[in-house]
Order: C-alpha cells, then structure tokens, then sequence
C-alpha cells in the first residue's frame, strides 16, 4: 500500500494511496476516475481503508489520510473542531489541486467532518458517501466520560468488539485492533470532544449515500433516515452482511455500492466524474 | 588534571515533537545537532568529536551516525550505560577535550519510543548478567523492580503513596508551564491516587510518560565557550557509577547517586544545599525520591517529607524537573540528555515563565538501568560564571 507524509498546517500528515509511488512533494496520482477522500473515525486512521480502497482502485483514485494525533501522523492531539478538521480536508486537497472530490466517511465524526467540508466549500464536493453509524453520536457524551478515564489513568483501555456482524472472522478484529491500537485515546478524546460541540448548520446540495449495515443498531439506523430527509439529495441503502464497520466487514460490496451510486451520479459537482 | 571549571555547555537543542512517526532516530539526531550548533553559534564543521546513544544503536552505530551527518570526528564516543549516558558522555567530552583529543564535542540522542510502540518500564529488563536466569523466569519488569524498591523504602521508613505523588504533582506543574511537554494538564495527589496500580504501589501517573524525541549538547574548552553565541555553562563537578547485585548481597536503597554525587559534589568543592534547583531521572516517582536521598539532599528516609510541602516546586527550595521531566515532559527511553539541557537553560536564565530565579548552580543526574537492580548514575555540578 504506497504511502507519503506530506505536511499540513505544520503536521506531518500520513497519506495512504494506490497506484504508482510519487517521489516525495509529488501529489498521489489521481488519475483514474474520481478522486475518492476517505475520512476516518475519531480514533480511527486512514489505513483502516485498506480494503476499500483496493477493491475501489481499478475505477477510481482513493486516498486516505491520517488525522492530526491519529494512526501514523504527527500531532498528539486531535485538532480542536470539525470546521478546522473540514479545513484540513480542504487544505490537504486542494494543494494537490483536486477538484470536485468524492467523500467517503467512516463514523459519525467522519461523517461530521464530510458534512462541513461540503458545506464549507459548496461546488467543491461531488459526492458524499457516509458509512458506519454516520450519525451515531446518541451515547457520545458517556464514550467521552469513559476516554477522559482512560487518559487520566482511572480505567483500562480496552479494544470494543461491538457494532460488528454475528459470524465476524476473527482476522477482520485482528484488523481493526491492529489498527484501533495506532492511536492515543488523548487524541481520540479530544475528537469526540470536537465532534459533541459541532452541529450541522446549512445542508449540502451534494449526492449523498448513507449507507447502514444490515446488522447496524436500529438506534442508528433510524437516524440515517431522519439525516437523509434533512439532505436534499440523500439516500438510504442497506450493506448486506454489515454491522457499523463496513469498510473493514464487507469492503468489496461497500465498494461496488459506492462504484454504483457514482455512476448513477455522474454529473454530478463539478470536474472530473 | 582535573576537568572541573575548565570546560563548558555551549549550545543544547531539545527537539520539540513527541511524536514523530515520520521521522528517524537519525533523523531526530540530526535536526538536533543543527539546533545545538545554531545555539552556539557553530558549523557542523566545527565538531571533532562525536558522542551517541539510543535505544537501538547497535555497537557500531556511533559510525553510522558518522556517516548519516556527514562527520569525520577525531574521536567518537558511542557509551550506552542507559538513560544516564548522555550525562556521561558529558564528563567523557570534558576528559577528551582535556586530553586533547578534540575540540568541539557534539553529544546526541533521537529516539521513536512512542511511535515505533516500545514498552520500556512494562518490557523485560533485558540484560544477560548469570543472575537473568534465576529472575527473568519469573516476570521481572522494570517497574516491577522500582515497586519493590518503593515497596522496601515504605517498609523501612513509612514514606506513603501520597509522598510520591508529591513528585509527579510537582512535574506536571512545571509541564503545564512548557509548551512542548506531553502531559500538561495540571493534576493533584488525588489524581495520582486513583490512577490505576502498574505495579503496587506505584499508579499509572507514578510513571513515565513514552514519548519520541531527541536532543543534542556542545561541550567546548570554557575559554572557546566565552567567545561563542551563549553564555557558558560550567563543568563544575563530575562523577560516575555503577551498582551490580553484588553477588548477591547488595543494600537496594544504595544507588549508584550515593558514589557518583559524591565524586561530583567533592570535585566541586560544593554542597547540594548550595544548589539552586535539580535535574534529576524520574523514570518513576520514586526514582527522584532515592536520587535525593542518596545525592545527600535529604538523609535516607527523609525523601518522603523532602519533596512535600511544595518544595520541590517553582519557587520552592529546591525546586526539581523544571521541564516537566520524564513523568510528564517527554520520556523516550533513555532521557539523560534533557535534564542537561533543561539545566542548560535555566542557568542561562532562558527558562522563561518556569525560571528559577537567579540560579546559578545546578546538580544534574541521570539513572541508567534500573535501580533496585543493575544500574548506572552519572552526576554533574554545572553552574554560570
């Protein structure tokens, strides 16, 4: 999986891409297809999408990145708000010079953070693809109690083995320890904490693709819905086989989804489809 | 002939990041050698000789880094005696400078600790005395080793858990106060308290934090040292050690600080209640704690009551770790090398909103190893003209 630092806002930023290396300074190459920005979780990194973006990579370009604080780039903390986490997104993008990029979002801060980059840059965003609990932030105020225990040393931090599908494979939670253990909880506390204090202002007139797991919790599930009817161009599909972690639980038919919903939405934003 | 008032510090860098992944353990070294020649006002050319460490350095690795920076030294010096070796390689500088062996001594650490995910006080201790085989079987830590020191120290003397975590309040403190520590939120004993147990009786903030990071120091002639960008900081006193298991028989309360800091106070001329502040390793509470005792600021089993009271804060009698230390500024391994340069700069009066008014002397110490077992000391008296 090729992979580059490249500096943004003073921090060495990880990017993790597919096709041929560049030679450092040098954009990945985004040639093929759409340009598809992968934004990962609070606590999350961009390596997370390993899968995804190889089952994506013959059709389009997928980059992901790691956040400030997060997996492998510098930083020990999360930056402090999802507009300045939308601001990175744009700042990291537009200095390779792409336009009208797909986003693809993990989690509710991914999707937090896709949101206000639309909604920041309108024209910018093509398309926005939101998958696992995009809007599962119901109980963050008690995740946030349990990281400020972790970090000041008054409880354990332990791996959560939730939200996943019956019958999981073992080596997909080998996976995604793997990477869950990347990040310090610091940063991932101080995520939440940007993603409680931020709420959706003005609605993105952008394609949008929630996706929810067939296995997801009905008590994010049903918000998916209620975001969708808020989204004037929003739709609701289901990811058979999935719980809340689709990239890593079914990455090829999470795929082949997205694949689908670009074709379908071709002309949509502005720039290369 | 002695090394005492003749030579000098004159330029330290410590690198600012405490988390690097991008970086090398070279990398870090590097950008800190420019940071210490630019603070004294030197070239790369200027450096003859060379003296490294880290945690990965393998026996020949002072070459490689003669290599990666481009460096043709006349004398190199690749000492790896644990977290107390860059203060060494400070005295060594001192003694090769005065044997005439070089002129300009660049000393350097990097290390990736926290991004290449090493466990340090939770790992193996490593080593491979004959004694190994009848420990390590057994799951000895490294701070399972500091605990049982603590353990004994609480047993001989009543020091309490409260006591020690006067130490840690003290360091976040002045962490709070450095915009580059790690950990700078402020906290109180009762923090320190209900932190979790790593290993009874010491709590998760007990212990060092594992950061990355690197520094670097420049030891010249003091005469070479006055005509350079900074004021000089003086080798005033030095003093080295080494404590072994004795064949068995050893006082575990007896660290290698006792014979090292009365080498370096004698050779001195100078007294620890004539220090202004100290640096000294803080691995773990209690690491600073027996270093006080043993360094003789404090008589064995007074530690406890020393470091309460606030004075070993800010504006304290003698106040400790102004950085923040390794239980809350930056710990990547083997952290010698910051106390020398936090000292540096608070005898230059650089310690901006966590200065020690006007201090003058310093005494540094760096452990190495693990007390409570096989470790080294190395202590140096430093102070300004």
């Amino acid at each position: 999986m090729p992979q580059k630092y490249t500096t943004v806002g003073g921090v060495a930023t990880l990017i993790h891409h597919r096709g041929p290396t560049t030679l450092p300074g040098t954009p990945p190459d985004t040639s093929r297809g759409s340009t598809i920005l992968c934004l990962h979780d609070a606590g999350g990194n961009g390596n997370q999408f390993a899968a995804l973006m190889d089952a994506l990579a013959a059709d389009h370009s997928p980059v992901a990145y790691d956040q400030p604080g997060h997996g492998r780039s510098g930083g020990l903390d999360a930056l402090e708000s999802v507009d300045a986490m939308a601001g990175q997104l744009h700042e990291l993008a537009s200095g390779w010079g792409v336009s009208a990029p797909v986003l693809v979002a993990n989690g509710s801060l991914g999707a937090a953070v896709a949101l206000q980059a639309a909604a920041a840059n309108p024209g910018w965003v093509k398309a926005l693809v939101l998958v696992g609990g995009a809007t599962d932030s119901a109980d963050i105020e008690a995740d946030i109690a349990q990281l400020a225990a972790i970090t000041s040393g008054k409880a354990r931090r332990e791996f959560d083995r939730s939200g996943y599908a019956p019958d999981t494979d073992r080596s997909v939670y080998q996976r995604a320890f793997g990477d869950w253990v990347k990040t310090d909880p610091r940063a991932t506390l101080g995520a939440r904490r940007a993603q409680a204090a931020w709420s959706l202002g003005s609605a993105p007139d952008v394609p949008t693709l929630i996706v929810v797991g067939e296995h997801e919790d009905a008590a994010t599930a049903e918000p998916a819905k209620t975001l969708a009817a808020r989204l004037p161009k929003a739709a609701v599909e289901t990811l058979a086989g999935a719980g809340r972690h689709g990239i890593v639980e079914q990455p090829e038919a999470l795929a082949a989804m997205i694949t689908a919903f670009l074709a379908a939405n071709a002309g949509a934003g502005n720039g290369k489809g | 002939m002695s090394i005492a008032g003749r030579f000098a510090i004159a330029g330290v860098y410590e690198h600012p990041s405490r988390f690097s992944p991008d970086k090398s353990e070279f990398q870090i070294m590097a950008e800190c050698a420019k940071g210490a020649l630019d603070d004294a006002g030197l070239q790369l050319s200027d450096v003859d000789g060379l003296f490294a460490a880290s945690m990965t350095m393998g026996a020949m690795g002072i070459i490689d880094l003669a290599e990666y920076l481009n460096l043709k030294p006349n004398y190199l010096d690749g000492t790896n005696i644990g977290g107390s070796s860059f203060v060494a390689h400070v005295i060594h500088a001192s003694a090769a400078i005065n044997a005439g062996l070089c002129d300009v001594a660049l000393v350097l650490y990097g290390s990736t600790a926290a991004s290449s995910s090493m466990a340090i006080g939770t790992g193996g201790r490593g080593g491979a005395g004959p004694a190994e085989s009848f420990i390590s079987p057994y799951g000895m830590t490294t701070v399972g080793s500091y605990a049982l020191y603590a353990q004994l120290h609480m047993n001989r003397y009543g020091t309490t858990s409260e006591q020690l975590a006067e130490i840690a309040v003290a360091a976040r403190y002045h962490a709070s106060m450095n915009p580059n520590a790690k950990m700078r939120q402020p906290i109180t004993v009762d923090d320190v308290m209900s932190s979790r147990v790593i290993s009874t009786p010491l709590h998760l903030l007990d212990c060092c934090i594992i950061s990355d990071g690197g520094g670097a120091v420049i030891v010249t002639s003091l005469e070479r040292a006055r005509d350079l960008r900074k004021k000089p900081v003086i080798v005033l006193g030095a003093g080295e050690a080494a404590v072994h298991q004795e064949i068995g028989s050893p006082d575990l309360l007896t660290i290698a600080a006792k014979q090292s800091g009365a080498k370096a106070f004698g050779r001195a001329g100078l007294t620890p209640a004539e220090m202004d502040f100290a640096m000294l390793y803080d691995s773990f509470t209690i690491t600073v704690l027996a270093t006080l005792e043993n360094l003789g600021f404090c008589q064995p089993g007074e530690g406890g009551d020393f470091v309460s009271g606030g004075r070993i804060k800010l504006g304290g009698e003698l106040p400790l770790n102004l950085d923040g230390g390794g239980l809350s500024s930056n710990h990547p391994g083997m952290r010698g090398i910051f106390l020398v340069i936090e000292a540096t700069k608070q005898l230059r009066g650089e310690g901006d909103v966590r200065q020690v008014q006007g201090a003058r002397l310093a005494c540094v110490h760096g452990t190495g190893g693990t007390i409570g077992d096989k470790h080294s000391g190395a202590t140096l008296i430093l102070g300004v003209e």
